[in-house]
């Protein structure tokens, strides 16, 4: 299927981009790795009147890391990310995610930021940037501004930034030595949406305790769902199986997910539940095992 | 507000006038250029039937807008072979019947041709893993693996 | 060394490794417009008005067709209706709905344009107005008494009735200590060929010629029914198929769409090309599978079948398509599967509900017949306590030939040999001690077993209602033209759509004309130049047309030979053609190059006696034998070997072993490739893919985003295993495999993630097993696995 017309611009500066987004307000749809956007375009659910194209601005993909951040860019391809060594070591969740996004052809065009942005219910990073206490930086015609992830997903297909503003950059922090992440992703298929996805970020105490643990769900509601009360269960006790077990029960309280044609809502809850459970203990696993060389 | 748009394509230089914003790449390529090798096999980043190799990666043509290929690499099935020697892919589709209607080969083998820049001595999950974004309904794949591992014994005692 | 047997490299490779095939889409010609439909948005509408104005006003459209323009322009689409069917009128069918649309997707109008972009433009532009009514989709609630009539024509919402039996089922019943009942159901969803329907249409003004290019099976069927139709003289149109992306029975179709395309092309005197999407194609092309079998199976407790019943409700969406006594018989045919049973009834109704039109998709209903009988084998094993391969070795056929209820005689084969070779494979005793130690850890291993004897070259429309043009299956005709050099190409009515025609045809005639297979190409799919010919279809090219090319291939060679005696004045009868020469029995030294007879025999007619003819060509056609429905009968074991995540309800392949038998192979490795291709097919089809509706009738899975066809993770490796029984009644032996896998995989699979979780008190009996349909049994079953 094919497009409906529309202008199309492909500024060289971000400067530029802004100012084309002030100009044609609501009209205009960004455009970064193009990977959900034109899919939707040809299938004429989307029909912006204009495209602004970032392709042509520079220095928008690179993966940078200091002693406190990860930095990354926002036209960062998945394959980028889950071929980088950075961020496998030191942000193994986010590299699950990067290498269950799509398809390898998608991964090779689609972005981390493309991603955040477009904010699918059912997307991989969202939960994961949540997850990872991620911030995004965004650009607009008032300068840049910061914002939590937590902030940033609003609803299925939206997002907290003004029609004005891009993503330009998502700093995560780097976890320290007893910190461990994992993502781990149910879907029919492996190309397909994720019907239930958990990121997890766990840090290790004594005594086998988790002293502090984030879990964070994709698919199951508009937005990044946090099992809040299964991070309480998590740090209660040492990890063992009964508590991960009431982790994942708990994880399943309170959830209403939706129903479609993959998947009714009560199967979404009860493998929300197996999942949370499958999730802590692989990231823990990491932990233990230590081979992620966390922190280093 | 159509455009030029100059991209270099199996290694010949092409200028095209009057390229509407909304062409996408796989019919720029097919219906401008006359490559039909690279095909249409639905409408929603799927099946991976349209896979040419852009600027050096792997991509579903369907899903690129043909101006962005402006000052582009691009390589399609048709630019596979070298002359008249197949390129071991090929041959290994052939060799291990790895194709049956043939309408999903050429995106497959352009697939394999990343597979095997990215993995050189792969093992079956892998391929079956990097080759899951393209789509074949005839042969359930077992062929397809054994055609990109055949392939791969041959490039490697290539270099060797 | 002969070629018939060798896995020879295919000849048809080079193109399509290289980007050089030429499917539809491939072909451009001057002047060629676009065109777009425009279809139906609801499930069940009048329609009150269609106005292409503003679509015409765009400076890129052309032209335009309505319903209510094309109704008199062309006739009904065709039916075609086994004999033994209820007669009920017909659904008016037409290419374009005009006073109801009855699916979503269903055509109501056509635009042309100048290119590909601007179609779907002006398409958009085209106004309907619509009168939205009640939609039925479940053939229960049509079959309600008081239902609307989704036909004013039809007495109800049955389209279609066909009452079958056999054998003797009263004595079956009265024979029997209790009668096993259950319902089966099995989910809508369909081939999907990588490339979608499409068509060029093209009317020549001065010639008065209608020519398509064409992705169909059934390039001479097409035309008939085209002339039918359009009321067209037949010998004006031709129909030429090019390379085909796959077809799987689907593109039998005679597309209503393609009807449309014509009255375009007369109308605008240009070519116009059509190019489905993939979203009109899950919306309005084939959907296929959906059955219901209400079945009784009377049952000794010996264990002995005695004999098996069904209700069958076909679930016929808002037209009859062409072929839709077809599934829904097959089914029904196959319900005995391969036992001796002494009775068999079946009662078919093809209900009308407002889904999409339900055609032909490989396996033609076996695969539903095959999944009833092999369930209920397996459930009937566990009542009794029996291992179900035990039960099954109980009751296969023991010996063949074997005269069966269905009113078949399966030729040959040793089915219990298959099924030990099968349970060899994979260690069957090994497998169950596998399966109760992992039992203990909480895993839950399945095995699952299924055997069927399938039907190849169907022939199920024998003497149908006489309205419209019937092709039958059980004939095929083929010329072989050897050129003024020597080399011969090989003229057949069918198409390849990935079915290895011209490496299997070409290793036939090399046999049997004696000459290399390089100097042998084998040309399909122009009407205009090939013989007539019913189409790529129920796995009738081995057991058909490749008989066929081996007589053509042989009376050619004869005039080969005849010709080569009159230059070597030797006597006809001791001619042999080795290796390109034409020599004297055993006696190479008296020969002569073919291309030399070539020469003769066109250009140096004069040197000729009269009584031998100029020029080297012959045309003969086979006529195959046909027991009840079918030519000839493969046949095959499945077992797969699954693990069952409770949890998640995913399922997970450990193994897949088949056996199978299709009489003598000619190219081993093709018929492999057909075997794994169609099984991966069914596993997809068993687990993955869906074609869902909601209540308003509305399609919900419109693209390969949400209609799952397996990936190459999804899919295991299969082992294989070949036996290879003659086929008495076929010269060469073959049997025809095209179905492939997919008689078989559904039942199999099935049954093995059936078997994996039967300890935990789940009973499955419908299809599809999605992962939260596995979970929702175990839920009902109080066994949830979902417990974190």
């Amino acid at each position: 299927m094919i497009p409906r017309a529309f202008e199309y611009f492909d500024p060289p500066t971000l400067e530029e981009a802004v100012a084309l987004l002030e100009q044609h307000g609501e009209d205009a749809k960004l455009m970064a790795g193009g990977q959900s956007l034109l899919p939707m375009m040809k299938l004429r659910m989307v029909s912006p009147a204009v495209v602004v194209d970032l392709w042509r601005v520079p220095d928008l993909d690179t993966i940078r890391r200091d002693d406190v951040v990860v930095r990354i860019g926002a036209m960062t391809t998945h394959y980028a990310l889950q071929s980088s060594e950075v961020i496998r070591n030191t942000l193994p969740a986010l590299a699950d995610a990067a290498r269950v996004v799509g398809d390898p052809l998608v991964r090779n065009l689609g972005t981390i930021g493309g991603s955040a942005a477009h904010a699918a219910h059912n997307a991989d990073y969202p939960a994961v940037l949540v997850a990872l206490d991620a911030e995004l930086q965004a650009v607009g015609p008032a300068g840049t501004r910061s914002i939590v992830a937590e902030d940033f997903f609003i609803d299925t297909f939206t997002t907290c930034l003004e029609p004005t503003e891009i993503v330009t950059e998502i700093s995560i922090p780097v976890p320290g030595d007893t910190e461990c992440s994992a993502y781990l992703k149910l879907s029919r298929r492996g190309t397909d949406f994720a019907i239930v996805g958990v990121a997890t970020a766990l840090t290790e105490g004594e005594g086998g305790r988790c002293d502090d643990a984030r879990v964070v769900l994709t698919g199951v509601g508009d937005t990044p769902v946090r099992a809040t009360e299964a991070e309480e269960i998590l740090k209660a006790g040492p990890l063992d199986p009964e508590r991960l077990r009431e982790a994942g029960e708990a994880a399943k309280r309170n959830l209403d997910p939706p129903s479609d044609v993959q998947a009714d809502a009560q199967y979404r809850v009860d493998v929300s539940g197996v999942y949370v459970r499958r999730a802590v203990a692989a990231a823990w696993e990491r932990s233990q095992s230590d081979v992620s060389g966390l922190g280093n | 507000m159509a455009r030029t748009v100059q991209a270099t394509v199996n290694g010949r230089k092409y200028h095209e006038e009057n390229v509407e914003p909304r062409l996408l790449l796989v019919h720029f390529l097919r219906d401008r250029l006359g490559l039909t090798g690279t095909h249409v096999g639905c409408d929603s980043t799927n099946c991976g039937a349209c896979t040419v190799m852009f600027n050096g990666k792997a991509v579903k043509s369907c899903t690129v807008l043909a101006v962005r290929a402006d000052g582009a690499a691009i390589t399609t099935i048709e630019g596979v072979a070298d002359e008249e020697q197949l390129h071991p892919l090929q041959e290994g589709f052939w060799e291990k019947h790895g194709l049956q209607c043939g309408y999903c080969t050429p995106g497959m083998i352009m697939s394999a041709l990343q597979l095997l820049e990215r993995h050189p001595d792969p093992d079956e999950e892998t391929v079956r893993l990097e080759l899951e974004g393209n789509l074949c309904r005839c042969t359930g794949y077992q062929n397809i693996v054994e055609a990109v591992l055949w392939a791969a014994g041959r490039l490697r005692g290539a270099s060797a | 060394m002969p070629m018939i047997g060798q896995s020879i490299k295919r000849r048809e490779d080079l193109k399509y490794v290289t980007g050089s095939g030429t499917y539809v889409d491939d072909i451009t010609l001057p002047g060629m417009l676009y065109a777009t439909f425009v279809r139906s948005p609801h499930a069940h509408a009048r329609l009150l008005g269609v106005d292409t104005g503003k679509a015409l006003e765009h400076p890129k459209g052309i032209d335009a067709i309505t319903g209510a323009e094309a109704y008199p322009l062309a006739g009904p689409m065709p039916v075609y209706s086994y004999r033994q069917a209820t007669a009920i009128k017909k659904p008016d069918y037409r290419c374009l709905a005009h006073d109801r649309v009855r699916f979503v997707g269903e055509p109501v109008a056509l635009v042309a344009a100048a290119d590909r972009y601007a179609a779907d433009d002006v398409a958009e532009l085209v106004e309907v107005r619509y009168e939205p009514l009640e939609p039925l989709m479940d053939p229960d609630e049509s079959l309600k008494p008081g239902a609307p009539k989704l036909h004013d024509n039809l007495d109800n919402n049955v389209g279609l009735r066909i009452e079958r039996q056999g054998g003797d089922m009263e004595a079956a019943y009265r024979e029997a200590d209790f009668v096993f009942k259950r319902r089966y159901r099995m989910h809508r969803h369909t081939g999907t060929p990588i490339e979608t329907r499409g068509c060029i249409a093209q009317y020549n003004t001065g010639t008065k010629e209608l020519t398509l290019h064409c992705s169909t099976q059934i390039p001479h069927i097409l035309k008939t029914h085209l002339s039918e139709i359009l009321d067209f003289p037949e010998f004006k149109i031709r129909v030429i198929a090019p390379d085909v992306g796959g077809g799987f029975g689907n593109k039998l179709q005679v597309p209503p769409e393609v009807v449309a395309l014509c009255l375009m092309a007369i109308k605008t005197r240009r070519p116009v090309k059509w190019i489905e999407t993939r979203r009109e194609s899950l919306m309005a092309f084939l959907h296929a599978r959906e059955q219901t079998h209400d079945v009784e199976i009377p049952v000794k407790r010996d264990g002995t079948i005695l004999g098996i019943k069904s209700h069958e409700i076909v679930n016929a969406g808002g037209y009859l398509d062409a072929r839709i006594s077809g599934p829904s018989l097959g089914a029904g045919m196959w319900l005995p599967g391969p036992y001796m049973v002494k009775g068999y009834q079946v009662d078919i109704d093809a209900v009308m509900t407002n889904k999409c039109p339900y055609g032909a998709y490989r396996g033609f209903g076996s695969q539903m017949g095959t999944l009833v009988i092999e369930r209920s084998m397996d459930l009937i094993a566990r009542q009794l306590g029996r291992d179900p391969v035990d039960l099954r070795r109980q009751n296969v056929i023991k010996e063949t030939p074997y005269k069966t209820v269905t009113g078949h005689e399966f030729d040959s084969g040793d089915y219990e040999a298959g099924l030990d070779k099968a349970l060899e494979m994979v260690d069957y005793p090994a497998l169950r001690e596998e399966q109760a130690r992992l039992r203990k850890e909480g895993r839950y291993m399945g095995i699952g077993v299924a055997m069927a004897v399938e039907g190849a070259g169907w022939n199920t429309y024998t003497a149908a209602m006489a309205q419209h043009y019937v092709p039958t299956l059980d004939y095929a005709t083929v010329t072989m033209r050897m050129d003024t050099s020597g080399n011969v190409t090989v003229l057949i009515g069918d198409v390849a759509c990935g079915t290895s025609h011209a490496t299997t045809a070409a290793q036939v005639a090399a046999d049997a004309t004696g000459l290399p297979i390089d100097t042998i190409e084998v040309v399909e799919g122009d009407t205009a130049v090939t013989p007539y010919d019913s189409g790529t279809r129920a796995a009738r090219f081995s057991a058909v047309v490749l008989p066929a090319v081996a007589e053509s291939g042989m009376a050619l060679k004869k005039k080969v030979c005849r010709v080569g005696a009159h230059l070597l004045e030797g006597a006809e009868e001791d001619m042999e053609i080795v290796e390109g020469q034409v020599q004297v029995r055993g006696v190479p030294d008296k020969s002569l190059p073919v291309s030399r007879v070539a020469r003769v025999a066109y250009s140096e007619v004069a040197t000729l006696p009269r009584e031998i003819p100029a020029g080297l060509e012959a045309t003969e056609s086979f006529k195959a034998p046909v027991s009840g429905l079918c030519i000839t009968w493969p046949y095959s074991i499945h077992i797969p070997v699954v693990e069952v995540d409770i949890e998640t309800g995913t399922v997970k392949f450990l193994r897949y072993a088949i056996v199978h038998d299709c009489g003598v192979e000619i190219n081993p490795m093709v018929v492999e490739g057909q075997v794994v291709g169609g099984t991966a097919q069914g596993v997809g089809g068993a687990l993955l893919e869906e074609l869902v509706y909601d209540e308003d009738g509305q399609l919900l899975t419109t693209s390969f985003m949400d209609y799952l066809i397996p990936t190459a993770t999804d899919m295991p490796s299969f082992e294989v295993c070949h036996l290879q029984t003659a086929a008495p009644q076929i010269p060469g032996g073959y049997k025809g495999m095209g179905e492939g896998g997919c008689v078989y995989v559904y039942a199999a699979v099935v049954n093995a993630v059936a078997d994996a979780i039967e300890p935990l008190g789940v009973e499955i009996t419908s299809t599809p097993l999605s992962p939260s349909r596995i979970l929702e049994l175990l839920r009902e079953a109080g066994s949830n696995g979902g417990k974190a």
